[in-house]
């Protein structure tokens, strides 16, 4: 899965897609479907939900900076008296607030996802299970295209380096 | 002006520099990027240099001010800025605060791009593709765990490398510290990663391609069809967004037609 996001660079303050959230879904989510006969509908099912998923995912980033720009203006007051010791509370206070709100982020995405999956499991069916196998070739295929773009661009800035 | 007791820099300190290094974009902001969490990393030095309150805030308010580079990268600014500062405590007439501020703002855009071509754009994509690689070519769980541990020393040799000595060489050569930065030292890197990483990418669509077509020849054609159609979405729109998901419904009803 990780191949679909690789090509994104995260430059400056770039709004970039939460891949890594993302694929964790997507996993957790077919390895909690697992019992179910459609494993094809499972990962379909399943990728949609990830693409949403890091959508949403880099809207909660930008929501945890906005909410480090309010602990900038505590960091300069303790600049301003001196406290070493605010400047570290600030940064703990930073990764945890982190850590909470991409906890919740990524319950409420499983939990979600895992409404979606039960409700259209009632629509899945041997034959609709066959209109899917192409699935992870399509995935794959998406993946290696973004791959060797980002290659191809790697290369050209060492070609052009070079000259 | 007379030069103050000089108060030198332990190695101890540097190792908590580097260990705080780590933190340091738990911080990011939109106002000041990264400046925060550089100053976290910084705050050893300000209990060696500064016992007293007055060149501690100093200090703490000149750090506070806009910074971003390249994460691993930015050991090499903050190697400068103890040698630097340092200086400054000592009270040398050759190192200001103003000079400091202005090599930072010139390091920004070097260690930044130094960084995303080195790491973002050719160490991170290749570790990944050799561990891909290992992973399908293994058919034992033992050894697929291994190809991702080697996915991960792969990675991480140069990272760790990169950040530790970026911090010593940084804090070694000062203002001189372009000296460190030149393009030689970081193309060996990038390209004993090219020369493994093209291989072992061209392998993997070739392994790839010959079990969809061992499964099903028709496979092939969704796997190279995809690559082509999400690429063409892409150019259009430049969205990652649009070219996974338009790709993916154009195949979904491509097969409930053809399937």
């Amino acid at each position: 899965m990780q191949l679909l996001w690789l090509h994104i660079i995260p430059v400056g303050s770039i709004v970039f897609p939460e891949g890594n959230i993302a694929s964790m879904i997507i996993c957790a989510i077919v390895v909690l479907f697992e019992e179910l006969p459609y494993p094809n509908l499972v990962f379909t099912t399943a990728v949609m939900i990830g693409i949403f998923v890091s959508y949403a995912g880099a809207w909660v980033t930008v929501l945890d900076r906005k909410i480090n720009g309010s602990f900038l203006k505590f960091a300069q007051k303790s600049a301003q008296r001196g406290k070493m010791i605010q400047i570290n509370l600030i940064e703990a206070v930073s990764i945890i607030i982190y850590f909470l709100i991409m906890t919740v982020f990524v319950f409420v995405c499983l939990h979600l996802g895992s409404i979606a999956l039960k409700f259209l499991g009632t629509y899945f069916s041997p034959a609709l299970e066959q209109k899917v196998i192409m699935i992870k070739p399509v995935i794959f295929g998406i993946g290696i295209m973004f791959t060797i773009q980002l290659i191809f661009k790697s290369v050209k800035k060492k070609i052009a380096a070079k000259s | 002006m007379p030069e103050k007791e000089t108060k030198h820099i332990r190695k101890i300190d540097i190792l908590k520099v580097f260990l705080r290094s780590f933190f340091l974009q738990s911080v990011w902001n939109y106002k000041s990027l990264i400046s925060i969490g550089f100053e976290s990393c910084l705050l050893p030095i300000v209990k060696r240099l500064y016992p007293d309150i007055e060149p501690r805030r100093e200090f703490l308010q000149r750090h506070l001010k806009f910074f971003n580079c390249h994460p691993y990268l930015a050991s090499y600014a903050l190697g400068v800025s103890i040698r630097l500062e340092e200086g400054i405590a000592a009270g040398s007439e050759e190192t200001t605060a103003r000079q400091l501020s202005r090599v930072k703002d010139l390091l920004i855009p070097t260690l930044g791009a130094k960084g995303d071509q080195l790491f973002w754009l050719t160490i991170r994509p290749f570790s990944l593709i050799l561990g891909v690689l290992g992973v399908f070519i293994f058919d034992a769980i033992a050894l697929k765990v291994a190809a991702l541990l080697a996915t991960f020393i792969i990675y991480n040799i140069p990272h760790f490398y990169i950040r530790y000595n970026g911090l010593i060489e940084g804090y070694k050569f000062g203002l001189d510290v372009y000296k460190c930065l030149t393009n030689d030292r970081f193309s060996r890197l990038e390209k004993i990663y090219l020369y493994f990483g093209i291989p072992a990418l061209a392998t993997f669509i070739f392994l790839l391609a010959w079990s969809f077509f061992q499964d099903e020849p028709s496979r092939i054609l969704f796997f190279s069809g995809a690559a082509i159609y999400s690429w063409m979405i892409y150019k259009i729109s430049n969205n990652f967004y649009y070219a996974t998901f338009f790709t993916i419904i154009f195949f979904l009803v491509v097969s409930f037609f053809f399937l």
